[in-house]
């Protein structure tokens, strides 16, 4: 059953377009990647999905519910973490922990309590006013209150910001648990290797369009693939004159090549060398996600 | 309607600034009930001497300024009092919205399952609690005065005049919110509110020192506001607190619109 469904999803702010048309489906129980660079329309598609703001044209439905700003039971099943994460600074931890739980009519904190021990808050932190506290603090504060009303969606927006190597570990493996659980989760970040870990799908956004919405794997096979190959002899400069292979290096004899898409006329090429050694890596997410972006910044800094 | 959790925590963060003003505003009017029997002896005739145009600043230039309920008018009327009202009206109305985008707390409360309309009354309720409790300070430093034997007055024309000091920072709390409503930022909040409060104040003052423009006066609040008519007894307030009130209603239902219907970016 898919958890967020949006169809045409439009927003502007006066002539600017911060989301054109998006249409995304997203099942129960996925770990969902949002990439994007600053200002791509990441957090507007989240703001849109809680109804925070209205589109300008479209729709969304999120656990079954057409999303709008009036209809506040939609969100009693989401769990949300919002980016550059504020808080009432003169609250102690453990009151922002209560007072948000109880719109929620949280009695049972087992979640909460689980939660404070895998991110390791400690109990004198939750003792003391926000104000307080440390960046990554305040991030283990904020991923606790978006988990612990055991919400079906969780909506997180950088969620590992701030936090420690150790901490993120423990996080990815809440993340999986949760999974394990069938709830969902759509996260935005910006740390690409956090996102190939953890997601199996991942959307990628750009001038608010949504460019890609595939799993990882299929993104890495389809996109990018590095290649590193030996000849047994030195070859003419144009041997890998071939479309969509860019030679990273080159000493006539041994070769670094990125290929973007199809594979076949670089092997075809090579089949009628003799080869020494050859071996094909799939891109990384960073080198998919710069791809989709590379188009874009080559066309801005195109005198006209 | 109203939602205990968000009342609590809203009332949590103005309750030291309530209690400030709750014993500034009842100090203050001790000592104007304090200091009447002295200003009477003493300054009588300097009191009636003030020029019409100031007298009608608090109500009526017929009123007998050197009597109780004239000096206790004057009381009300004093800038002192009005500016505390008027700040505490108006950060309360700037906090509930302009205030919690500013500091991006209403992301946090906003996708709760919980309704902008709750949100604004929950802070609505807060506000309004306030400026019951500040109108009462008003009432209950003039009560000490006569509980000490210093003055008699009308103890019940004395919260009518207390009512009418409400009814003043209801109808600024009806445009205060409307602007928080519509307004994303703290400080445009603040200066919008507090530069409409001051235009309103210009316009009576303008309207009663210059003839040519008394015009001016219906358009502004502050001349349903009379605290010495109403301590004299010369007029029931009942238009005048209709008026405000009214006023009051009509934009806090607009602020509701505005918020249901805007974007919280």
């Amino acid at each position: 059953m898919p958890v967020i469904v949006t169809k045409g999803l439009t927003k502007h702010y006066g002539t600017t377009t911060a989301l054109s048309e998006v249409d995304l489906e997203i099942d129960e129980g996925t770990i969902f990647g949002f990439l994007g660079a600053n200002g791509a329309g990441k957090t507007t598609l989240i703001r849109l999905l809680l109804g925070l703001i209205r589109p300008t044209a479209g729709k969304a439905w999120v656990l079954g519910k057409e999303v709008c700003l009036t209809n506040p039971e939609l969100r009693r099943k989401i769990g949300y973490l919002p980016g550059e994460l504020r808080l009432y600074e003169d609250m102690r931890g453990s009151q922002v922990l209560r007072f948000l739980g109880r719109f929620y009519g949280l009695k049972d904190t087992v979640i909460r309590d689980h939660l404070i021990e895998t991110l390791e808050l400690p109990p004198s932190a939750l003792r003391t006013p926000v104000k307080k506290y440390s960046r990554g603090m305040k991030q283990k504060l904020g991923i606790i209150q978006a988990f612990q009303h055991d919400p079906d969606l969780l909506i997180l927006d950088e969620p590992t910001e701030g936090l420690d190597p150790l901490i993120q570990r423990r996080f990815y493996e809440v993340l999986r648990d949760w999974r394990e659980r069938g709830k969902t989760i759509f996260m935005s970040s910006h740390n690409l290797g956090e996102v190939e870990r953890v997601c199996e799908r991942v959307g990628i956004i750009r001038q608010g369009r949504l460019v890609a919405d595939e799993r990882i794997e299929d993104l890495q096979a389809k996109l990018v693939h590095h290649v590193e190959v030996v000849l047994e002899q030195p070859a003419g400069d144009g041997i890998f004159d071939i479309p969509g292979v860019d030679v990273v290096f080159s000493n006539g004899q041994r070769a670094e090549l990125k290929v973007r898409g199809d594979l076949n006329p670089l092997l075809s090429t090579l089949a009628r060398t003799n080869v020494s050694d050859l071996s094909v890596q799939r891109a990384s997410l960073e080198d998919i996600f710069l791809e989709f972006y590379r188009e874009e910044s080559a066309r801005c800094s195109t005198p006209t | 309607m109203f939602h205990a959790n968000l009342i609590a925590n809203v009332f949590r963060r103005r309750r030291n600034l309530i209690l400030v003003y709750f014993l500034a505003l009842s100090s203050f009017m001790y000592l104007i009930a304090a200091t009447f029997p002295t200003v009477h002896q003493a300054g009588a005739e300097f009191m009636e001497a003030l020029p019409p145009t100031i007298k009608n600043l608090v109500g009526d230039a017929n009123l007998p300024f050197a009597s109780l309920p004239g000096y206790l008018g004057l009381g009300l009327s004093h800038p002192l009092i009005l500016v505390l009202f008027a700040a505490f009206i108006i950060s309360s109305a700037t906090q509930a919205v302009a205030g919690e985008i500013d500091r991006r707390t209403a992301d946090l409360i906003l996708s709760r399952p919980v309704s902008r309309t709750y949100v604004l009354a929950s802070h609505l309720a807060v506000t309004l609690i306030g400026l019951f409790l500040l109108a009462l300070a008003t009432w209950l430093g003039v009560v000490l005065g006569a509980f000490l034997g210093l003055i008699e007055p009308d103890l019940g024309r004395l919260a009518l005049a207390s009512l009418g000091l409400f009814a003043l920072f209801f109808a600024v709390a009806g445009y205060a919110y409307a602007i928080s409503a519509l307004t994303s930022d703290t400080a445009r909040s603040n200066g919008l509110a507090a530069g409409l409060t001051s235009l309103f104040f210009f316009m009576h003052f303008i309207g009663n020192l210059w003839d040519r423009a008394e015009f001016l006066l219906p358009f502004t609040i502050f001349t349903y506001y009379t605290p010495g008519v109403t301590l004299e007894g010369i007029a029931s307030p009942a238009e005048n607190l209709i008026i405000l009130f009214t006023v009051g209603l009509v934009l806090l239902a607009a602020s509701f619109t505005f918020l249901n219907r805007r974007d919280i970016a």
